[in-house]
């Protein structure tokens, strides 16, 4: 319990020492304008103390390979979050003495009694070129030249005597101080008589040129002529805005803030460059118009074997330095015995360009893979030289099926090593020996009317099966319908068998017949029972559909008739009888229609 | 249904026999221009392949080996248009793929500008890719027989009625996706009209005139597309959408109607 309490006494004697002290420390707010430099530029560092405005230069330690010089001091007063913050702000120059990555803090300085920390920020220090001035010596001159101006555009070369399609450098570059530019575009330049790459991203970077802090922003390019004579390169243009502090409006604390912006468009110097055309003597038929220094390499695939037809892929690099604009693929010597396709280009860098050539062997007698020459225009030495790559040795063998031939490695000629390994090869596959349906060009099913018009015959179709089945399954379902449909077709047949009968002479055989085929019709017609139907069933159902009076009486005398018949069968002759037919038909063609 | 489909289709191809030539058998000439391939006379294969092709027969057998014939001679644009051609009518063969590919592998166009079209165009023609337009035809017609089949079935047994209805709608979004399908394909051969550079070197100009200046180049075997025709000019556009004109007679249709 003791051990217990001691322990919480020791805990809170630790915070309440620890509190006061961690109170006291503050943080430097501490930011760099460029973490990545070249060698030769350097970076801007400001350092701000909060709430030590009247805080002396802070002694810097030394750092092993940059140089840090004070610059300047000034007070610093802003606004966040509604509250005033003050402080001062210190401004050191850094500039490196040596390639490498350096780490800049973390710092601790102790000033009132406040204990002031810094992060620790990690700079790279690379040796490419970021200034003009690395480019040209004279541009030092012409910097300070125009030392005192705000802000001024330079433009150099890295060489000013050069041959036709040798490659060399530009680099243009906006100066400013005492202002802020932004809105930058990149540089238009007059280049008659050059062709010239889109320029690169600018770098910034900053210097002291006759004491004034200077802010670089560089753009880099390369360029190569086209033609010989003494051209000019330039001026080159280029536009941005700036902000300058505007005095009219400048009142007290908002000095600094109150600001204008103008359009600003500057113009460079042009230079003039000499170009020298290639010299003709000693020009190889394999130049193509390379110039600067080049090396070259030769891939031979496959490894394996290699039947007649099928293709062999050369990939021929070229590498090193110069105007890879104007490396075109190597050369291979005419062979009969091969098919050459043509080179397309497999990769391209700024320093390496390579090339894909096809080519198929056609006999089996081949021994080797032609030779393959490049060559280019060393402006250095001033001589055009030659590169060769083999002739690759190929074995030729016999196999089972077929001959065959395998690639031997070319870079020793004298004992061809033969290659074991599966075949692996880029070919086509053989052809069809059967020629398939072989139909008219262009037909097409879509084009053929017939063929579409076909496809109406399924509608119709179902139409017609939909309708039948319908009335198939009404006669079935409804007697009424199926009774009025039937009284038609059998008062038809009746007819003409009544008729039949009436030519074979049979008076009252006829009546009777034709009487069951008028009560039959009716029945039927009118859903009633056959033996149910007389001259006054008739006249009523007649009457209740509406029938003519005329025509009642006519059926009403057909009953007569047929009822004095089979009581006094005598007196009748043919004609009587033809037009009791008559009367028959004519009331059926009046009963169909009601 | 579908046997009078069958009946039909049979009619139509008795009536594309009887249009052919009388005493020339274009199979025996297939068969010799195949054998003179086997002893690589490829030249005199190629004239019968070439024979057969110009009296008005096509077949992906046929253009099929007069793109490997085409190839072997090192006529790399010829070969590419006659294996497209053979696609457009075997597009599921995979020798032909294969060949095609190979042959691609040839051209001195970057790869990069043949598939400059946007992602989902590709994918797109992929798709469409898999059929051929009479095989779609046919599909339409099978489906439309389908759909009377079940609709007859749907009038004598009324217990059917709710599997049918299910498989009318099924059968409806099979034949409006082929019908889509179907009208791209004939638009493709009617309208986009695609086409192969057969010149090693092809100049696009601005204009249709010889002294107009250079716009962009363009290579053997590289697909184009012809947008208009003027003289002996076409207006075409290549992958990368971009629009130039060049002599008509650098370059073959690839769909011919």
């Amino acid at each position: 319990m003791i051990s217990k309490f001691k322990k919480f006494i020791l805990l809170i004697l630790l915070i309440a020492i620890t509190l006061p002290v961690l109170a006291q420390q503050k943080d430097i707010e501490i930011t760099l304008d460029n973490t990545e430099i070249s060698l030769g530029a350097s970076i801007r560092m400001d350092m701000v103390f909060d709430d030590a405005e009247d805080m002396p230069e802070p002694t810097m330690p030394e750092i092993k390979g940059l140089k840090i010089s004070y610059l300047r001091s000034t007070d610093m007063i802003s606004r966040l979050d509604g509250k005033i913050r003050r402080g001062r702000r210190h401004t050191y120059l850094i500039m490196p003495e040596t390639t490498g990555v350096f780490t800049i803090g973390p710092f601790d300085f102790v000033y009132n009694g406040t204990e002031y920390v810094s992060k620790k920020i990690g700079i790279r220090i690379t040796s490419g070129l970021s200034r003009p001035t690395e480019l040209k010596p004279e541009t030092a001159s012409e910097e300070e030249f125009r030392a005192k101006e705000n802000a001024f555009f330079i433009m150099v070369s890295d060489k000013d005597r050069v041959y036709v399609n040798e490659p060399f450098q530009i680099a243009a570059a906006l100066y400013y101080k005492d202002i802020q530019v932004t809105d930058i575009e990149y540089p238009a330049l007059d280049h008659e008589g050059l062709s010239i790459d889109e320029f690169k991203s600018p770098q910034a970077s900053r210097k002291q040129i006759k004491g004034y802090d200077y802010r670089i922003i560089t753009f880099k390019n390369t360029a190569f002529a086209i033609r010989p004579g003494d051209l000019k390169l330039g001026p080159a243009k280029i536009s941005c805005s700036m902000y300058a502090a505007d005095a009219s409006r400048s009142t007290g604390l908002a000095a600094g803030s109150s600001q204008k912006k103008a359009s600003l468009r500057l113009e460079s110097t042009p230079r003039n460059i000499t170009v020298l055309p290639l010299p003709q003597g000693g020009k190889p038929e394999s130049f193509k118009g390379a110039v600067g220094n080049f090396q070259l390499s030769l891939d031979v695939k496959p490894e394996g074997y290699i039947k007649t037809g099928e293709a062999i892929t050369l990939i021929m690099g070229v590498s090193g330095n110069g105007n890879f604009n104007m490396v075109s693929a190597p050369v291979i010597k005419e062979n009969q015995a091969f098919i050459f396709y043509n080179p397309s280009i497999e990769s391209e860098t700024d320093s390496y360009k390579s090339f894909k050539q096809i080519i198929m062997p056609k006999e089996n007698f081949i021994k080797e893979i032609p030779e393959i020459e490049f060559s280019f225009f060393d402006p250095i030495k001033e001589k055009y030289i030659i590169l060769k790559k083999g002739p690759i040795a190929i074995q030729v063998f016999e196999t089972e099926a077929r001959q065959a031939s395998t690639i031997i490695e070319a870079r020793d000629k004298t004992i061809p090593e033969k290659i074991e390994q599966e075949p692996i090869g880029e070919g086509i596959i053989y052809i069809k020996e059967t020629a398939g349906k072989l139909k008219g060009k262009g037909l097409r099913l879509y084009k053929d009317k017939t063929y579409l018009l076909l496809h109406l015959m399924p509608v119709f179709l179902y139409i017609s099966i939909a309708l039948l089945y319908k009335r198939h399954k009404r006669f079935k379902e409804d007697i009424r319908y199926a009774r009025a449909k039937k009284a038609q077709r059998q008062a038809r047949i009746g007819l003409k068998h009544a008729y039949s009968i009436l030519s074979s002479g049979g008076v009252e055989k006829f009546y009777s017949y034709i009487f069951e085929c008028i009560q039959e019709y009716f029945g039927n017609k009118f859903n009633l029972p056959h033996a149910g139907i007389t001259s006054d069933v008739t006249e009523r159902v007649l009457k209740s559909r509406n029938a003519d009076p005329s025509v009642i009486l006519q059926v009403k005398k057909f009953f007569d008739n047929c009822y004095l018949v089979r009581f006094t069968p005598y007196g009748y002759e043919k004609k009587d009888m033809l037009d009791t037919l008559e009367m028959a038909k004519m009331i059926i063609e009046y009963c169909r229609k009601i | 249904m579908l046997v009078i489909i069958m009946v039909s289709i049979s009619i139509f191809s008795v009536h594309y026999a009887l249009s052919e030539d009388i005493g020339y058998d274009p199979y025996l000439k297939f068969n010799e221009a195949s054998l003179l391939y086997s002893e690589s006379r490829f030249e005199e294969a190629l004239k019968l392949y070439e024979d057969i092709s110009g009296r008005g027969y096509e077949s992906a057998a046929l253009y099929y080996n007069l793109g490997n014939t085409y190839l072997k001679l090192g006529v790399l644009g010829k070969a590419i248009l006659y294996y497209e051609r053979a696609l457009r009518l075997a597009p599921y063969d995979s020798d032909l793929k294969s060949n095609i590919r190979y042959a691609n592998s040839l051209k001195q166009q970057p790869a990069a500008m043949e598939n400059a079209s946007l992602w989902i165009n590709r994918r797109i023609d992929a798709v469409f890719a898999i059929f051929t337009v009479d095989g779609l035809t046919k599909l339409l017609s099978v489906v439309c027989g389908l759909v009377f089949l079940f609709l007859v079935i749907a009038v004598f047994k009324e217990g059917f009625a709710h599997f049918t209805r299910r498989a009318v709608i099924t059968l409806a979004v099979v034949f409006m996706v082929a019908v889509t399908t179907l009208s791209f394909k004939i638009y493709q051969i009617e309208y986009m009209r695609s086409a192969i550079v057969l010149d090693n070197i092809v100049d696009a100009r601005y204009e249709p005139l010889a002294e107009a200046p250079v716009h962009f180049k363009l290579y053997e075997g590289a697909r184009i597309i012809v947008l208009k025709t003027r003289g002996e000019w076409s207006q075409i556009k290549r992958a990368d959408n971009k629009i130039g004109w060049i002599q008509s007679s650098s370059y073959g249709i690839i769909d011919i109607n």
